[in-house]
Order: structure tokens, then C-alpha cells, then sequence
């Protein structure tokens, strides 16, 4: 299966929120889509959602226009709340029935995700006796109750501790392996790389970079080589006695010595010129952008 | 379809198994059945309040200062007053006055002509109405006097006394005077059923959007099954309270109806005709729909519970108006021209109409004419309600203002709402 959005434009009286998104997600391969705050993540997650149409542009599952109620889609807002007031089985069968279950199946998935989650003890508990951490996995039950073929989790690990983001990474990875289309919205990078193979990052309304994290990564600008070794102030010293043409800045950060080039094909250049420390040189790698560096590089200044 | 039978019943559901309303409805009919059951236990018993009673004076001294002998006049109020022990007295008014303040006698009558006397008591009590009694029985001993002094005969006298007129009403259409009860409490009813409910309607949508349950909701079922399954399900939840009101009153009428025989108040209540349940049951269910779904459209602009109460006030004047303009007619001409106007504008339809079916002059077409109107606004409404709830519940912070909010429906005109 494949989700596609082409296009997307969506405006809000004057101001355009959408200028332009397109990008895909396929079975088995989770998307992590990135953006500031006010960059047009929720208002494409919504759009995607049915919730509102575009402007223009379409979103399409596997090629064909997605029609409403024949795809489950599984949501888990970024703005948590069910009913306070009401007990956890009662809601959860409501979602369930809304998403189109019949009441037996909803009850039954419902149990099997409330035990995935260790959760079965507050099954007829009102929600507002839960803490918000139990909450929020309730929310994650009503969100995969109807065992949607589409997951759009917003900001899944926002509030939860590391056990219970454990449970969730767990759950998060088996419906990936089921080949399910998994949209991730985070601002926790070190999750998006966890999960997803896939980024794109939103920017001003568009679609600023998207792709394979892999390649993005290795696409990216590589113009800094890390340095490590037990002298790093004689090879910080040996850099600025040389002062070598090609190299633009030099420090010595976090235990390495980062060697900044002019241009990426200059490393060979320096690793020969690096020859007489190679007694002191015990690595020499070039230095992988984060992807936080990434984004940051993207998404910096205007939105 | 199905996703709209869901919450409608979820909706219901959570009316009907809330404490508040199952006690509320309890109580209700628990103080219709002790009103209605109330003259069965008291059946032969005074039931008079017993304040009463309690304050008509109980020893009346009378005195007379002219012709009439005081001892003819006690003797000739006695049997007027019959819890009262009336003594002749040969005195003064300032004697009277301190026996009446040291408490000799409650009150004191001093006769000064045959047509002029001073009544003298403590304190002049609300429900006493003795000096009133002395002054009818006084009147006809005086007209019976004077007819003796003209030379009728005593049954001459009488006859002229008892001569009455007596008036047989024949009304061709609603008789006010029948009506009058149970249409005001039937009006109150709907004013006040209608008001509740559509309150009900816009703190279930506010709660929804402030507990943020509003998106997973809005984005697992369509606006227009939401708003519509949210309204529908709370009126069915208000009619079947109506229906359980109106039905135990209507059983403990008819169970204790022989003893509320000599009541007119009550018996012009449950004497209504059939018909006007029915109309009670129409209005109720239109006016309702009409009113819930402005109240769930305006309650989806708020962000916080607090902000409700003043999104929905121009909706609660609304109410206000047609019940003001209605109940005013009520006492003065139902079929103005005021009311001829309101029984076709929606908004005033449901109260104005209903007031004038049961106590005007109204013709059926009239009646069809303005049900329609009704009920095809209130699928309008219900519709505009739906977009506006759409674009409502998923905006946070300031509730927009009227113009931003028409900017956002035209924008949003969606392909699906």
C-alpha cells in the first residue's frame, strides 16, 4: 500500500498553510514528518484525515483517490483527551463502533490492546482516575482499536515514561513489520530515527527535503572529518601550524578534533597532509549530520 | 447512517444513565404524585391552609352608638360568623379600642349609623376577611330595612334580593377560560424543556472540544452525524423525560380524578384535549432541534467551558423574546398581529403558535404553513450548524467573530461536511 498526497494547497482566509505538499508513505516503511510548530503538519494530517479538503491537490492510495470510510485511519492527536468523566471500556467501545467495529469485535480488541499495554486492571475505570500517562495508552488502544491499515501517530512519546515508551516503540515496530502505512509527527529526532526510514520535512508550507533518511544523510553536506586520537591538542596544534588551505576551521569538541574543509573532495588532501601525525591519528571518519543538524539546516529562519 | 445510530444512542445513553437526570426526573414525579395524590388522604378534612383561620379573630365585641341595638345586630352577624363568639357590649370607642389592645376581645365592632361602622383590631391581617363579612351581611340588613320602609313585604323583599340573571356561554372556538391553565403550563414547559436541553446540548459539545475528545471524534465520524446524532440524542432524552411527566401526571389525574372534581384550575389541566399533547409533543421536538442545533453550533466555538455561557446568550434572548411576546399575549389578544407574525417566524413559532392553537383563532392551513417553515429551518439550521461545528471545534484560543467565521464557512465549503 502506498498514501500519496500530490499538491497539497490549503489556504485559511488569507493565509496560505499549504503551499504545495506532496510526498509518500508506503507499507512497512514508517514517515516521519518533521516541521516547526505553524510549518503545516497538522493541518496535512488533517486534510489526510478527511477532515478538511484541500484547496487543491489530492491524496491518493495507491494511485486511486482515497474515498472516505473505505481506508481505516488511526489517529492519535497531538492534543490527547477522551471523555473524562466516562469509564475506559464505555469510550473505547464508542470509538470502536465509530471507526465501524461491531460491538463484539470492539470489545475484543479492545481488551487485547488494553492487555498489550497492561492496561486490563482499568478497563472500567473512569478515565479521569488515570494518570496521564495511562491515559494517553488508552488513547493509543482507541486509536488502533478498529486495526487501521493507515497510523498517523502525532508526538506518540510526548509524556511517557521510559517503560511505557518502550511498550509503545514495541507496538509501534510490530505494525510496521505488518506492513502497515505509519505516519510519524515528532520533534523528538532521536524517535524519527528510530522508526522511520522515510523523513520529510515541512517548511513554510512545502516540502523542503524528503527521502530515504540513509541518503539524505549521506547527500548532505559532508565537509567536516572527526578526528580521534590520545593527542588531540598536538594534532589541534599541528592543524594550526600547517594552517592548510583547504581547511576552514578546526576545534577540538566532545573528545575529537573536527576538521572543517572548504569542500568535501578536499578530504583527501587532508589526509595526506595528516601523514606525519599518523602515529597520534587513531580515527579518521567523516562526520555524519544528525539529523537534527538536518533539520535545523532545513527549517531555519522564515516558516 | 450507522455511524449516526451510535452516537445518537451514546448520546442518549449517557442522559438516560446519568444520576443527576434519572434523579431529577424521580423527584419531578414524585411531586406531581404528592400534589395529585394530596385531596385522596385529605378527602372530608378541612384542607384550608390554616393560617387562616389561625389569624380571623375569635371574640368580637360590637357596640352601637346609634338606633340599631348592638344586641340585634350580634345576634343578626352570629350565624355569619360562625368560629367567631360575638358579644354586645354598651360602651365608648376608647373603651372598645383598649379591651381590643389589652386582648378582652380580639376585634370590636362599633356601629355609628345603620350604613357606617368602625372596625377595630390588633393588627388588620392579610387573609382576615371578617369586617368584609360584617360589611355584606350589614349591606343586606340595611336593603332589606329600607324595602320594609317602602312597604314590601318581607317576601317581596326576598324576591327582589334573589333576583339574578344567569348566563349560559356558548363558545364557538377555544374557551380562554378553559385553556388559559393548561396552556400556560404546557407554553412553560416547552420554553423551559427546550431552554434546558439546548443547554445541555451546547456544555456536552464544550466539553467535548475543551477534554480535546473533539479530535478523535472529529476525525472518526462526519460533522453532520456528530451534530445532528449529539442534538437528536439529547431530544430524545429530553421527550422521554416529557413523555414520563406528562404520562404519571395524566396517570395520577386519573386515578384521584373524582376528588379534584370541584377544583377548576386542575380539571381545565387535565381536560385538555388530546390534540394539544400532541402539538406539545410537535413543538417540543421542532423548537427543540431548531434551538439545540444553534446552541451545539455557537458551544463549538468555545475553547473553555467558561466561554459558553456567553456564546449562547444571544440564542437564550432569542428564547426569551418569543417566550416574552408569547406569554404577553396570553393575557390580552393571542391572535394579534405581533402573534400572527411570530406564529410563522421559526425562532417564535414553536411557542407562539402552539399558543394560539390552543387559545385562538387559527385555521389548519395556517397550522401546516408554519409547522413547514419550521421544520425546513431546522434542517437548514441543522446543516449550517453541522459546517459551522466542522470548522468550530478544531479552532482554538478567542472564539472567532461573526465575520471571521463567515469568512472560514465560505473558505471551507467542503465537498463533504
Amino acid at each position: 500500500m502506498e498514501l500519496k498526497t500530490a499538491e497539497l494547497y490549503k489556504s485559511f482566509g488569507e493565509k496560505a498553510v499549504l503551499r504545495g505538499v506532496s510526498f509518500s508513505v508506503t507499507g512497512g516503511r514508517a514517515l516521519g514528518i518533521l516541521g516547526r510548530n505553524g510549518a503545516g503538519k497538522t493541518t496535512t494530517i488533517r486534510i489526510i484525515m478527511q477532515v478538511f479538503s484541500p484547496d487543491s491537490g489530492e491524496v491518493l492510495l495507491d494511485g486511486q483517490p482515497m474515498t472516505p470510510g473505505k481506508v481505516k485511519i488511526g489517529y492519535l492527536p497531538e492534543e490527547r483527551g477522551m471523555y473524562p468523566k466516562k469509564s475506559v471500556m464505555q469510550q473505547l467501545l464508542y470509538f470502536g463502533m465509530l471507526a465501524g467495529l461491531k460491538k463484539r469485535e470492539a470489545a475484543a480488541n479492545a481488551d487485547r490492546l488494553l492487555e498489550r499495554l497492561e492496561m486490563t486492571e482499568y478497563r472500567d475505570k473512569r478515565l479521569d482516575t488515570l494518570s496521564k500517562g495511562n491515559q494517553q495508552k488508552i488513547q493509543l488502544v482507541a486509536t488502533l482499536i478498529a486495526d487501521p491499515d493507515i497510523i498517523i501517530l502525532d508526538e506518540p512519546f510526548s509524556g511517557l515514561d521510559p517503560v511505557n515508551a518502550m511498550l509503545l516503540k514495541d507496538l509501534v515496530r510490530e505494525l510496521i513489520a505488518k506492513g502497515r502505512i505509519v505516519l510519524f509527527s515528532s520533534h523528538q529526532m532521536n524517535y524519527i530515527e528510530e522508526f522511520c526510514d522515510d523523513i520529510a520535512i515541512l517548511n513554510g508550507g512545502k516540502i523542503v527535503l524528503s527521502g530515504d533518511i540513509g541518503e539524505i544523510k549521506r547527500s548532505f553536506d559532508r565537509r567536516t572529518i572527526l578526528l580521534s586520537g590520545k593527542e588531540l591538542q598536538k594534532i589541534d596544534a599541528f592543524l594550526t601550524a600547517q594552517a592548510l588551505p583547504f581547511v576552514s576551521a578546526h576545534e577540538i569538541t566532545d573528545g575529537k578534533v573536527a576538521v572543517t574543509l572548504r569542500a568535501p573532495q578536499d578530504k583527501e588532501a587532508l589526509y595526506k597532509a595528516l601523514e606525519p601525525l599518523a602515529g597520534s591519528v587513531d580515527a579518521f571518519v567523516v562526520k555524519e549530520p544528525t539529523l537534527n543538524e538536518i533539520f535545523v539546516h532545513y527549517t531555519e529562519g522564515a516558516i | 447512517m450507522k455511524q449516526f445510530r451510535h452516537i445518537f444512542s451514546f448520546e442518549y445513553k449517557s442522559y438516560v444513565c446519568n444520576k443527576v437526570f434519572v434523579a431529577l426526573t424521580v423527584i419531578s414525579i414524585l411531586f406531581m404524585a404528592v400534589v395529585l395524590f394530596f385531596p385522596r388522604f385529605s378527602a372530608g378534612k378541612d384542607i384550608s391552609l390554616p393560617s387562616i383561620s389561625d389569624t380571623a379573630p375569635k371574640t368580637i365585641a360590637i357596640a352601637s352608638t346609634c338606633s340599631d341595638s348592638a344586641k340585634d345586630v350580634a345576634g343578626y352577624l352570629q350565624p355569619g360568623l360562625p368560629k367567631a363568639t360575638l358579644t354586645a357590649v354598651e360602651t365608648d370607642l376608647d373603651t372598645l379600642k383598649a379591651s381590643v389592645a389589652d386582648g378582652t376581645y380580639d376585634a370590636a365592632v362599633l356601629l355609628e349609623s345603620p350604613t357606617q361602622y368602625k372596625y377595630i383590631t390588633q393588627t388588620g391581617a392579610l387573609t382576615d376577611n371578617t369586617s368584609y363579612t360584617i360589611s355584606e351581611m350589614l349591606t343586606v340588613r340595611r336593603q332589606y330595612a329600607t324595602m320594609a320602609q317602602y312597604g314590601l313585604t318581607g317576601q317581596e323583599a326576598q324576591s327582589v334580593m334573589t333576583a339574578a340573571v344567569t348566563a349560559e356561554p356558548v363558545v364557538l372556538g377555544n374557551d380562554q377560560s378553559q385553556s388559559f391553565f393548561y396552556t400556560y403550563i404546557l407554553m412553560f414547559l416547552l420554553y423551559f424543556a427546550v431552554m434546558m436541553y439546548g443547554q445541555f446540548v451546547a456544555q456536552s459539545v464544550a466539553v467535548e472540544k475543551s477534554s480535546r475528545a473533539m479530535e478523535l471524534l472529529i476525525t472518526s465520524a462526519k460533522p453532520v452525524n456528530l451534530m445532528f446524532g449529539k442534538v437528536l440524542g439529547s431530544g430524545a432524552a429530553g421527550l422521554t423525560q416529557l413523555v414520563l411527566l406528562l404520562g404519571s401526571a395524566f396517570t395520577f389525574y386519573s386515578v384521584n380524578k373524582s376528588y379534584w372534581a370541584s377544583n377548576m384550575v386542575i380539571e381545565s389541566v387535565f381536560g385538555m384535549p388530546l390534540r394539544m399533547i400532541l402539538y406539545t409533543v410537535l413543538f417540543f421536538v421542532l423548537g427543540f432541534l431548531l434551538y439545540s442545533f444553534l446552541y451545539g453550533a455557537l458551544a463549538s466555538l468555545a475553547s473553555r467551558l467558561e466561554d459558553v455561557n456567553t456564546l449562547i446568550m444571544p440564542v437564550t434572548f432569542l428564547m426569551i423574546i418569543a417566550f416574552m411576546v408569547t406569554m404577553f399575549s396570553m393575557v390580552g389578544d393571542v391572535d394579534s398581529p405581533l402573534m400572527k407574525v411570530a406564529s410563522y417566524i421559526p425562532f417564535t413559532s414553536p411557542l407562539a403558535m402552539f399558543t394560539r392553537i390552543a387559545m385562538g383563532h387559527v385555521e389548519t392551513v395556517e397550522i401546516v404553513i408554519s409547522v413547514a417553515i419550521l421544520l425546513l429551518s431546522t434542517v437548514g439550521v441543522g446543516y449550517l450548524a453541522a459546517a459551522i461545528y466542522r470548522i468550530g471545534v478544531l479552532m482554538y484560543g478567542k472564539p472567532p467573530k461573526f465575520n471571521e467565521l463567515l469568512r472560514a464557512l465560505r473558505n471551507n465549503r467542503a465537498k463533504k461536511i
